[in-house]
């Protein structure tokens, strides 16, 4: 690319290069997303509100943009290889089919790029023991799991190469995410320090997204690690399926009529915000709508079912069709891969320079 | 064990050293160092794949997946971890996952023989746990890789016959290092520790561990017992003069060839490059061959 080229659109990202402050341990680098999601099945309507249509319009934001179905991370904890097979096959049929557009977002799967495990050996040199076992996230993880792994342990490692491998600017994260992006960051840092200016600093970006609670107990999150399958709404629930649990989602006996109040009814403002989120309305809105339409709560909870299922059943359809045409997607992931490998072959010389490996 | 074995690998472990903060400058002009002088001292890279550990990407691929593999408290209660974390005061997380890609270093491979020092065996104890871990969970991929400890003589420090000759002490008299000059070596001969107990030379560890040192080098470097060299000494009439003047020549005609063909080597970096470039593409295909077979088993592709 030419200097003038490079400059300019440098300059053309500037009103955003807030993001990039001027920080003399970072790099200046182009705006760079990244993103990674688990290949842990089909995703739910709380993925899809909360992060996977989040990526899709940040495509018409953001030149370059990558998203990588994160492989590695999820042997962290035991999966059948077979389930995982498919379970990586799904989760980009169904990133596709909600909209990622494979000629805009760069979409791979993490284990095909092996400059992200190089990375991560050689960040793991530049690491502190004890900086991991204080995140958070280790204290949690460690306990859930009877037999914790030390690639659970170095999980936070691998992420920060996964970001730094490509000189992301932008991480959009949940706010569970935080610590691990600082860790990055303080990476960079450390690397930048030790061996030259090299890459640039990553911030978050924390989109307003609204939560999705439970529909069985909305003082949690809708989850997929939930046991009961009628807690969420999976993106290929088929309409009957929707219907019912909707129908079956916890609500109160406060009143016959439809009001948010997210403290005293927490179940019906669940339902509104899930209406909100997926047609666009303020939960104001959507209360004057039912308050018009003279609903009740049966009549709300259907009209909670159509507004689901208008948003995922073409998205479900539109996955099973993906589904249909594996040696297409195989393609897909391919053209990611390949796209995704000229970034990170080049950042990794770089870095093999700088640490005088090569 | 070029002449006796098939299938030798020697692998440069530069990711290894990376786990205590290297200057990359030095670094860089270790690795060739390093590959100059295996060469120089007879590895042949027409026998022995002679590569640079991370000119292989599939090692540190390998490192992760077996990393998912190896439960925290196995690492912890090795007692090299124990050691190492003592004497560096902010240890870094590669230097405690080390043994693991050790364990990939050896399973990329299959390789089916080690050889190890003594203290490298509860290592390769791990690398054989986690192939058995990985042949049970996923299928069986890996052998059993078994230690090969040579019968070899340890050389102790000039200076303090009590330790190993060792690259780590302050004190570089204490060793010879294959590049001295033929004077530097008189000289740390000249110095080396001796005792009093006799003017004749016997081999006696316990008493005189010094002088047992230097025959032990004589023995090592000749092929010759240490009895043979201690008739040596006698039948010649040798004092601690010349018998260090012996040692020094001893010495001498086994590493100042070496040391003129190392610099001639270290003269020709392309062509340096070029066997370290061969060697990372026999290297690569066996190993890309390896994770191919991992990723299949293990759900990846």
């Amino acid at each position: 690319m030419s200097k003038l080229l490079r400059h300019f659109l440098n300059f053309r990202h500037c009103h955003r290069v807030f993001s990039q402050r001027k920080d003399d341990s970072f790099a200046q680098c182009p705006e760079r997303v990244f993103s990674g999601i688990q290949p842990t099945g089909v995703p739910h309507l709380g993925n899809y509100v909360g992060a996977i249509r989040n990526w899709v319009r940040m495509q018409e934001r953001y030149d370059s943009i990558l998203l990588s179905i994160v492989d590695l991370h999820s042997i962290t904890v035991q999966q059948n290889p077979a389930e995982l097979r498919e379970n990586i096959q799904v989760m980009a049929a169904c990133l596709i089919a909600c909209g990622i557009n494979p000629d805009k977002t760069i979409l791979f799967q993490q284990s095909s790029v092996k400059e992200h495990a190089e990375l991560c050996w050689i960040l793991g040199c530049l690491c502190s023991l004890p900086r991991l076992e204080h995140l958070p996230q280790w204290r949690d993880k460690s306990k859930k799991v009877s037999d914790p792994k030390v690639g659970l342990y170095t999980y936070p490692i691998l992420q920060s190469a996964d970001i730094m491998l490509y000189k992301s600017t932008l991480v959009p994260v949940g706010e569970d995410q935080l610590t691990h992006l600082e860790l990055a960051r303080d990476l960079a840092r450390a690397f930048n320090r030790q061996y030259g200016t090299l890459f640039p600093a990553c911030n978050s970006y924390i989109g307003d997204v609204p939560k999705i609670r439970s529909l069985k107990d909305p003082s949690s999150k809708m989850s997929k690690s939930d046991n009961n399958a009628a807690s969420r709404i999976d993106l290929t629930d088929s309409s009957s399926t929707v219907r019912d649990k909707i129908a079956k989602a916890v609500t109160d006996a406060v009143s016959k009529d439809i009001t948010f109040d997210p403290e005293l009814r927490p179940g019906i403002s669940n339902l509104i915000d899930i209406c909100s989120a997926l047609t666009g309305k303020s939960s104001e809105d959507i209360v004057k709508l039912t308050q018009d339409k003279g609903m009740d709560k049966k009549t709300f909870k259907e009209f909670v079912t159509e507004t689901v299922n208008e948003s995922i059943q073409p998205i479900s359809s539109e996955m099973q069709q993906i589904l249909s045409d594996r040696g297409h997607l195989r393609s897909i992931l391919k053209q990611g891969q390949e796209r995704a490998s000229v970034l990170a072959e080049e950042t990794i010389k770089q870095v093999k320079t700088l640490v005088g490996l090569s």
